[in-house]
């Protein structure tokens, strides 16, 4: 779990993790691999998924087809000339909306469906791709209390060979998942620990409360 | 087996509209048959452009240098070397896939209105040279003489000719738009960014894309040249380009029925109104701003559930076709409003 007040540069971390931002200085080693100048495709067919912090979905297919694509996107070849949607690929993708409780809106266009849905799809279309480190990025934003609590949920019934790495501003939600947290602040981690131990810490509650500056790390 | 037999008689039925229609201008005068292929070399034409407009969301400025190119090609050829038709069609669609190629890998860099000035200014460029390298390709007067396929030479069997073509190009866009590729490009469409981070190569994809629109585009450039007999720098102005887009925009982008239903609608009533009268282009002018205006996703999908609805009727009389695939409106779905208003407010 990655917390942090707002430009504390924790989506700018997820942009150099995933490649969408080339870093300054430094490497990004993901599974013992210097993936530096790779491309986000190649690291996502390496085992990385992740969602945005603004839906980032195809908002004139039905979510059926959005769960179809983003089986599609892990395989190696196009296959041009295979049907779209083939019955293989439509039975895998109402076994993943019937998992996470989507399947009675399968054929509803994405931009027809309601905030909390969108955010759970976001959600479920990183999970499609199968990845070993799956990047979330304020899975909870905008959504009402019941709505996080759904999605909460949803995260909380991950497979566990799934590695979680979460950005969140709810802190009920972020001691809710998390089995390790690290508090950045200005592009510095801060501290980082069990997140009941960093619920004590003086920088910490110096951040969050604005009661006087963190000691760097 | 019920399923199967319906599915079988729905094709019959389909090839079966599609062969009538097609079939239709060869009882018409010369006039009309030839007019009747020109809407057909258009169609193709507008299908092209439409991969990459209505599926991949790239719109497009300059679409007539694949046709132009390929055009110039196969008149070269025709006119000069006098090769057969066979090595002419295979050059001209290889010289627009090298074209869309080498200006893929320039234009598919970019996005939105500096794709649009890019595929314009190659396409402009072309023109240029068409019109002034003079002994390569005739200048303003163009390559006159161009012979059509030896087997093909009268009106009614070059109609035919034209028709299978057509045929032939509408069933590869068909099975692009269904296929895992023709999905991903639709997702490329609505969110790159989203489509690298599920692991597409996006550039390769629009890139294949581009390729692929560049030499349909020359099949049709390849026909045009074949059923003119003479190749002008027309063929690569910008005026080519903007009324394949107006076909596109005016049919529906996005659909397979809409470029052709462009097509028509333009050669038909470009031709009709100006044997009426001579301000034609502003009475046409009008027509399209009037039928954007009202039906700005255009005329196809406002058209097609009409149309489907009489073939539904049809296809029950024909035996269980079209049974259980009414015609779905939008927000008289229960799922749909539970999607939208999911806890009920």
């Amino acid at each position: 779990m990655l917390v942090g007040p707002n430009g504390a540069g924790k989506s700018t971390l997820f942009q150099i993790v995933s490649g969408y931002l080339p870093p300054d200085r430094g490497s990004v080693v993901l599974f013992g691999a210097d993936v530096t100048r790779a491309a986000p495709y190649v690291r996502s067919r390496m085992g990385l998924g992740r969602t945005f912090q603004i839906n980032a979905l195809f908002a004139n297919l039905t979510v059926q087809e959005n769960v179809c694509l983003a089986m599609l996107g892990c395989r190696r070849s196009l296959g041009i000339w295979g049907q779209a949607v083939d019955r293989n690929i439509a039975g895998v993708a109402r076994g993943q909306l019937e998992a996470w409780e989507m399947l009675e809106w399968s054929d509803v266009p994405v931009r027809q469906l309601a905030y909390g849905l969108q955010r759970q799809l976001e959600i479920l279309l990183a999970i499609c791709q199968k990845p070993r480190l799956l990047l979330l990025d304020e899975p909870t934003a905008g959504l009402s209390p019941r709505e996080t609590e759904n999605i909460v949920r949803l995260i909380q019934r991950l497979p566990r060979d799934i590695t979680l790495l979460v950005v969140e501003h709810d802190m009920d939600v972020a001691f809710e998942i998390a089995d390790h947290m690290s508090v950045l602040h200005l592009g510095q981690v801060v501290a980082t620990g069990h997140p009941q131990d960093l619920q004590a810490n003086s920088d910490v509650q110096a951040i969050y409360l604005g009661t006087g500056a963190p000691g760097r790390q | 087996m019920r399923g199967q037999r319906a599915g079988l008689m729905a094709w019959g039925f389909r090839v079966m509209v599609v062969g009538m229609v097609l079939a239709a201008p060869l009882g018409l005068p010369p006039f009309y048959v030839n007019l009747s292929g020109q809407v057909l070399i258009y169609a193709i034409l507008a299908l092209s452009l439409d991969l990459l407009a209505g599926v991949l969301g790239l719109w497009s400025l300059g679409h007539a240098a694949a046709f132009g190119v390929a055009a110039y090609t196969a008149a070269f050829l025709a006119e000069r070397l006098g090769v057969s038709w066979g090595i002419q069609l295979i050059s001209g669609l290889g010289v627009a896939a090298a074209l869309g190629c080498v200006g893929g890998l320039v234009v598919m860099r970019v996005r939105g209105l500096y794709f649009m000035m890019l595929t314009l200014g190659i396409a402009q460029v072309l023109w240029a040279l068409a019109e002034n390298w003079t002994g390569l390709t005739g200048g303003a007067d163009g390559i006159p003489g161009i012979g059509r396929p030896s087997p093909f030479i009268t009106t009614n069997s070059f109609y035919v000719f034209l028709a299978a073509c057509f045929a032939l190009n509408l069933l590869v866009l068909w099975a692009i738009h269904r296929s895992n590729y023709g999905l991903i490009l639709r997702g490329i469409r609505d969110n790159a960014l989203r489509m690298e981070a599920l692991g597409v190569a996006t550039f390769r994809a629009r890139l294949g894309a581009y390729v692929l629109a560049s030499t349909i585009g020359g099949f049709a450039g390849v026909l045009f040249a074949w059923q003119q007999g003479l190749v002008s720098p027309g063929v690569l102005s910008v005026d080519t380009s903007a009324e394949t887009l107006l076909m596109v925009i005016l049919g529906g982008a996005g659909t397979l029925g809409g470029p052709i239903l462009g097509a028509v609608i333009v050669v038909l009533l470009e031709t009709l109104v100006s044997t009426i009268t001579a301000r034609w282009m502003t009475a046409l002018g009008v027509c399209y701003i009037l039928t954007v205006l009202g039906a700005p996703q255009g005329l196809y999908p406002v058209l097609m559930p009409k149309v489907a609805r009489v073939f539904a009727t049809w296809g029950r009389w024909f035996g269980g076709i079209g049974d259980g695939k009414r015609a779905r409106v939008e927000g008289d779905s229960p799922s749909l409003r539970r999607a939208t208003h999911p806890e009920g407010h």
